[in-house]
């Protein structure tokens, strides 16, 4: 892959990452219902495989705010 | 051969992969096939995994460099399954779609263009063009009061939004216009951040890629004022028929 930017300097191998990044993850073939991505050693969720990327925990406050029932993630 | 499946891209059964290609934590690369597919995986000890560079590095490696020996469909990162008879029945569960992807999109690349507004020079005409917006409501010691400012500064987001809405589809439409003899399918995002004016992905052949580049260049000259990044090429991921279970 290669990476344009007008005005670019060393900016442009971190906007590789993000777009590298932006692509791969939220894009691509899904062969399964869930994901699951680890930061930090904290696992990381999927909802309905459009990448909200937040801690279990985190999203189970979500839910809980929500008035959501918990489901339980592939961690 | 143990542990789970990772899996990095989606050929014609029978493609040869390259030895010396190796897949997360060095792991060698195998081909699971099902009927006249193949996906192409590697095993791996944990369905955790983390997006450190270096393995989403890999994975785009493993991905390109199929893309490259031949038509391939690329799989989203992270994508894990318990052993090679789930990645077979995977496959088998959506290989009409999968079959006719391959045909449609396993041979193009795709193109990235972000164009982001250049905040400075916006702010600057927006200072410049800054109308009096209405006799201000004063205090007794001569000021504008706090609902007057309140009002004021509601009333210039809002124009400020409808002026970038309209600069926004006034982009879009030059783009579409200019681009679309280079492309074969599109994907626009608009305004989906404050800074940012159009995300967008184009479909195209290998060989449309400079003509693609050089229209770029030739558009961009036209609207100075704004930040404009083109990457690629990339494998067609935004162009799968299944970005959703």
């Amino acid at each position: 892959m290669s990476i344009a930017i007008e005005g670019a300097g060393a900016e442009s191998q971190n906007v590789t990452l993000l777009e590298l990044l932006d692509r791969i993850i939220d894009c691509g073939v899904v062969l399964t219902g869930d994901l699951t991505i680890a930061v930090a050693d904290v696992d990381l969720i999927t909802l309905g495989l459009n990448i909200v990327l937040a801690s279990v925990e985190r999203m189970g406050q979500l839910r809980a705010g929500a008035g959501l029932e918990r489901v339980e993630g592939p961690a | 051969m143990e542990g789970l499946c990772y899996v990095y891209a989606i050929v014609h059964r029978g493609m040869s992969i390259r030895a010396e290609l190796k897949g997360l934590n060095e792991a060698p690369l195998s081909a699971v096939a099902w009927q006249d597919l193949a996906a192409v995986v590697s095993r791996i000890e944990s369905a955790a995994i983390l997006p450190k560079p270096v393995y989403l590095l890999r994975h785009e490696a493993v991905v390109e460099t199929m893309c490259q020996a031949g038509s391939a469909l690329p799989v989203r990162f992270g994508t894990v399954l318990s052993d090679p008879e789930a990645v077979a029945q995977a496959l088998a569960r959506k290989y009409q779609v999968l079959l006719a992807d391959l045909a449609r999109v396993g041979d193009k690349v795709e193109l990235g263009l972000t164009i982001l507004w250049n905040t400075t020079a916006e702010q600057d005409e927006a200072k410049a063009g800054q109308p009096v917006l209405w006799p201000a409501e004063t205090s007794a010691r001569g000021t504008p009061g706090a609902g007057t400012r309140y009002l004021q500064a509601r009333l210039a987001e809002y124009r400020r939004e409808a002026t970038q809405q309209h600069r926004a589809r006034s982009l879009l439409a030059h783009l579409e216009e200019a681009l679309h003899v280079h492309t074969l399918e599109q994907h626009y995002d608009k305004l989906s951040t404050r800074r940012l004016a159009v995300r967008a992905a184009y479909l195209v052949h290998p060989w449309q890629v400079q003509g693609f580049q050089q229209a770029v260049d030739e558009i961009r000259q036209q609207y100075p004022t704004l930040r404009w990044l083109v990457s690629g090429p990339w494998p067609p991921y935004t162009f799968v028929t299944l970005r959703t279970p």
